[in-house]
């Protein structure tokens, strides 16, 4: 850092501020995150359950108990497919209609682009119960009828995690065109001219200047998207609670149900806390690269 | 030959988009407004269509009004404190150059990886025992600390983006700390704080978790309304895709009268890190 | 002269004021005491008085806010709130899969009838004498029972009293074409001559609802009617598990009953395992059915009503035929509580009153969507005239017992009986596999929760 013209006092005086900044988010974070965690923490060494009515210290019983538990390994594996599917597809589609969109004229494009984020007006839950009762669910059964199919895809084990997929890239699609496509915008026209002049046809075009450009802009989307799906709940929730048999739930909704409707908060805890141990294994790495090299670079 | 292909391919993609985009939604408001005890349609229309679903959501007892009414207050008050928060974190965060608020700034973006199911039990019973349950109040509070770490990442980009040489002359000349804020900072970056504030709304307009858990019927939001017509033996479809229908309408609202800011947030960048 | 007028208007305003004090027999209560009733929404039965409860407001200024939810969390929710002591909930429209086991949970309310100066013993004699067990505990009254019912069949009159059909199907199955079905034999062979495809037109022996809580109740009743006594015995070891392995052989027989039904001769909607009770009327009414087994209450008013017997003719209830004839079926029912964390207890008291007076009684059976049994004796003869319930329930409820019913029960019901069941009729596990399964994790449930 260079030096520069100050005014006496200043350096000191604009410390004490910035930390006056900080406190006000910095303790609503403390109250609000860090008190609850330590008492989800406290809870989950305990046996607490309001059907047993018991309630006492068990030490780590209860992480030694979810090791060995089939439906969470299930919950585990259906989250990290459920997050890898939505957002890929998610990313495909919402890219395709992207392109798709900033190749036609403006009077069409504005349309479209209207007419594409109509999904996301719907909330997330309406378009749960949506996708439940008409298109999968008798009698309206929708997609059944479309596809010439028998028996609720969300009634059977095997696909009902499928349907919640399809839902959930049905509902969130919009969201991501709109950043993808602002950043599609947003793009220099100079090397696509120069492309389009050299003769290059859309796909290579697509592939070796769009994209690379647009490297930050899809980063931060599918990264976004990605924490998102993974620590989805309404989905999966409305559209089957989680069954048939526990085929389709998710980490967020198997804890729900495990804390909620049988009512023993001790196990639901360590659930929970093994989830949040989870999900910042996952996101290490990016928190790494936060830390590292791009916070630099954005505020030099 | 090749340009009327590329027209053609051109077509039938915006065709495949269409039917994507718009065959779930007919099927949302023909549903909405099919007449109760109708003979189950199939792929086809009802012959006859009928607003009674939206009536009885909207005129009567039972009705959405209230559970708007929750949806709407708590999204601006979990605004109005999340910005209030986060804002002067963001500035700390983007002049300060100490490892502290490093530190801080990636413990925000971690907050942002927190499941929000691990707060639930917590909230529920901490709320309990004060006395917050059910409120209005309580389910803003309890939309705070999910909120917080998106606000904090967007608003220091866009500070960010502010050369520190405006804020240093103005210094210079004596002006005061609130002084450079509100005329230097804030007409610059007011842009990204509206954009901010648009997404913080939204999520707190669509949250469902927190809400079905920590309200019942005084301060529930509308997706709990939505998502409770699903009782046990009788889907009450008609009030549920009614009800949907309906509830758009304010995203409609504030998506049409936002659009511009949202895009220039993406355009200027403001969604990286 | 004016100050005199002003005096006479004053004195007469408060003669009337206090006469209409006097006159007043009801208790007030001061402005912004609230009431709080938790209900099931499956009773939708109430959804008139709920409508009509207002006027307690005007009468004894007590503001009543009702809250709804679903039946696997009542239990939870009320348990919650009276253990934490959050008081939320006054008065919990409370399930039988709590009642026996949680009424420690409940304020007594003899005191209250005391207060009121009612003979207790004439008071309990309103209700169903089998009832008796169920809401008397350590001589306490804990609760106040209103509603009954119980699993339900229908058959409609005009296809299975069609002397075409009875002709046809005694060429088939050499025997008289009964009416209604007596055993489940009777039953899958009705259901297999009524499942043909007439002119495009499908029309299915049987439906019923394959998911959710419709479908559990389906399943139990069967089980019940094949001789097994409940799902927990009295130590709370499951009936067919580890410590009772001679019962599996009627739970085998049971879900074999019901698989086939779905999956082996099919005679059931192809879409039934993603079918609850809406799905499954609607179907019936569509004309898609033969026969319907479910909660037929809730759709009584439907099968009776004009418009749907000018479509399909007249419909008849009969009682869902059991493997062991004469065995009594699983009766479900709910009683009103008041909870021991309430902080309004003598507000909560009057509405309770409210709820269950004659009038109130009659209202949920006229102004709702669906009908019960109320308990009350002296109503249900007054409904079964008005000819507002469906015969077999009555006559179901007049044979009930109560089930035996630990606190494992609701965690079952909510977590293993619903998937496994749904699993069941959607074919995707065998009966072996599903008494394999319900064995294990109901053993494991009963553990948990000893």
């Amino acid at each position: 850092m260079r030096t520069r013209l100050r005014a006496p006092g200043l350096e000191a005086r604009t410390r004490r501020i910035y930390l006056l900044c900080l406190v006000p988010a910095l303790l609503v974070v403390c109250l609000l995150v860090v008190v609850p965690l330590g008492y989800q923490i406290y809870l989950s060494l305990r046996d607490f359950s309001l059907l047993r009515f018991s309630d006492r210290y068990i030490g780590v019983r209860n992480y030694a108990k979810l090791l060995q538990d089939p439906l969470l390994l299930r919950a585990i594996w259906n989250t990290i497919l459920f997050t890898i599917i939505t957002t890929t597809a998610d990313f495909v589609i919402a890219m395709g209609m992207a392109l798709v969109v900033s190749r036609l004229r403006s009077g069409l494009a504005y349309v479209m682009r209207a007419l594409i984020l109509l999904p996301m007006m719907v909330i997330p839950v309406a378009v749960a119960v949506l996708w439940r009762n008409v298109i999968f669910n008798p009698p309206y059964e929708v997609f059944n009828r479309i596809f010439g199919l028998q028996g609720s895809v969300l009634a059977n084990p095997r696909t009902a995690l499928w349907g919640i997929i399809l839902t959930a890239v049905w509902g969130f699609f919009p969201m991501v065109f709109l950043l993808l496509s602002a950043g599609l915008d947003a793009l220099p026209k100079a090397p696509l001219e120069a492309a389009e002049i050299d003769g290059a046809s859309f796909p290579r075009v697509v592939w070796h200047v769009i994209l690379p450009l647009l490297r930050p802009v899809i980063f931060v989307t599918v990264t976004m998207k990605a924490i998102d799906s993974f620590l989805t709940f309404p989905f999966a929730w409305i559209m089957t609670e989680g069954g048939p048999g526990g085929a389709s739930h998710l980490l967020s909704t198997y804890i729900y149900t495990r804390s909620f409707a049988n009512m023993d908060y001790g196990y639901g805890a360590s659930l929970a806390i093994f989830m949040v141990l989870c999900s910042a294994t996952l996101s290490f790495g990016l928190v790494a690269y936060v830390w590292s090299g791009r916070y630099g670079e954005t505020f030099s | 030959m090749a340009r009327l292909f590329r027209r053609l391919a051109l077509a039938g993609a915006v065709l495949l988009i269409l039917v994507w985009v718009l065959t779930p939604l007919y099927f949302l408001v023909i549903t909405a407004l099919t007449p109760e005890g109708a003979q189950t349609p199939g792929l086809r229309p009802p012959p006859v269509l009928s607003l009674e679903h939206f009536q009885r959501v909207l005129v009567g007892t039972n009705t959405l009004w209230p559970f708007l009414f929750n949806s709407t207050a708590v999204g601006l008050g979990t605004v109005a404190v999340v910005l209030a928060l986060a804002l002067p974190a963001a500035y700390a965060l983007a002049r300060w150059k100490a490892l502290l608020s490093r530190l801080l700034y990636t413990g925000f973006f971690w907050l942002r990886m927190l499941p929000p199911i691990s707060l639930t039990i917590p909230f529920y019973l901490i709320f309990s025992k004060v006395g917050l349950l059910d409120t209005r109040l309580g389910l803003t509070l309890a939309l705070v600390p999910l909120n917080i770490p998106l606000a904090v990442w967007i608003l220091t980009g866009f500070i960010g983006s502010v050369p520190k040489e405006l804020e240093e002359a103005a210094w210079i000349d004596g002006a005061s700390f609130a002084g450079t804020f509100t005329r230097i900072i804030l007409p610059v970056t007011i842009n990204g704080i509206i954009a901010t504030g648009i997404f913080i709304f939204l999520e707190a307009y669509t949250h469902y978790l927190l809400a079905l858990v920590v309200t019942n019927v005084r301060a529930a939001p509308l997706t709990v309304f939505i998502a409770g017509q699903q009782t046990d033996y009788r889907f009450l479809i008609g009030p549920m895709l009614s009800a949907a229908v309906f509830g758009t309408l304010p995203m409609i609202v504030l998506y049409t009268i936002s659009l511009k800011h949202l895009k220039r947030v993406a355009m200027a960048g403001g969604m990286t890190f | 002269m004016r100050m005199r007028s002003v005096i006479v208007v004053g004195v007469l305003l408060g003669l009337a004021l206090v006469a209409r004090d006097a006159g007043a027999q009801t208790k007030k209560f001061p402005a912004g005491t609230t009431v709080t009733i938790l209900a099931s929404s499956s009773h939708t039965q109430l959804n008139g008085v709920f409508d009509a409860i207002g006027e307690i407001e005007k009468s004894q200024g007590i503001k009543v806010v009702v809250v709804k939810a679903p039946v696997v969390e009542i239990v939870p929710k009320t348990a919650r709130d009276i253990q934490l002591g959050t008081g939320q909930f006054d008065l919990i429209d409370f399930t039988d899969q709590g009642i026996l086991n949680l009424h420690d949970l409940f304020e007594p309310l003899d005191a209250k009838l005391k207060a009121d100066n009612t003979n207790i013993d004439q008071w309990k004699g309103q209700f169903a004498p089998w009832l008796k067990d169920t809401f008397v505990f350590n001589t306490q009254v804990k609760y106040w029972p209103y509603y009954l019912t119980a699993i339900g069949a229908m058959y409609r009159k005009g296809l299975l009293e069609d002397p075409k059909e009875k002709a046809t199907f005694k060429q088939k199955f050499g025997y008289d074409l009964p009416t209604p079905p007596k055993s489940p034999k009777e039953v899958t062979d009705v259901a297999v001559h009524f499942t043909r495809k007439t002119g495009g037109q499908e029309l299915y022996g049987l439906t019923m609802p394959g998911s959710g809580n419709p479908a559990v109740d389906i399943f139990h009743m069967n089980l019940f009617k094949a001789g097994l006594p409940g799902v927990f015995d009295e130590k709370g070891d499951l009936y067919w598990g580890k410590n009772h392995p001679e019962n599996k052989e009627a739970v085998l027989r049971v879900a074999q009953y019901l698989y086939n039904l779905a999956n082996g001769v099919k005679v059931t909607p192809p879409g039934i395992a993603a079918m609850g009770t809406t799905e499954n009327l609607k179907f019936y009414l569509d004309g898609k059915a033969a026969m319907l087994f479910d909660l037929i209450h809730n759709g009584w008013k439907d099968v009776t009503s004009q418009a749907v017997i000018s479509r399909l003719g007249e419909t008849a209830s009969f009682e869902v035929p059991g493997f062991k004839p004469g065995e009594g079926g699983i009766v479900f029912y709910w009683h009103w509580a008041m909870s021991k964390s309430s902080k309004n207890k003598d507000a909560a008291w009057e509405v309770m009153k409210w709820l269950n007076t004659e009038k109130t009684l009659q209202l949920a059976l006229t102004g709702g969507i669906g009908v019960f049994v109320p308990s009350n004796t002296a109503v249900a003869q007054w409904a079964a005239q008005q000819r507002l319930l469906p015969p077999a329930v009555v006559s179901q409820v007049a044979n009930g017992k109560p089930y035996r019913v630990p606190k494992a029960w609701s965690v079952y019901y909510a977590t293993v009986a619903r998937e496994q069941i749904s699993q069941l009729t959607g074919g995707s596990i065998s009966p072996e596999q599903f008494v394999k399964n319900t064995a294990e994790q109901g053993d494991r449930v009963a553990e948990e929760n000893k």
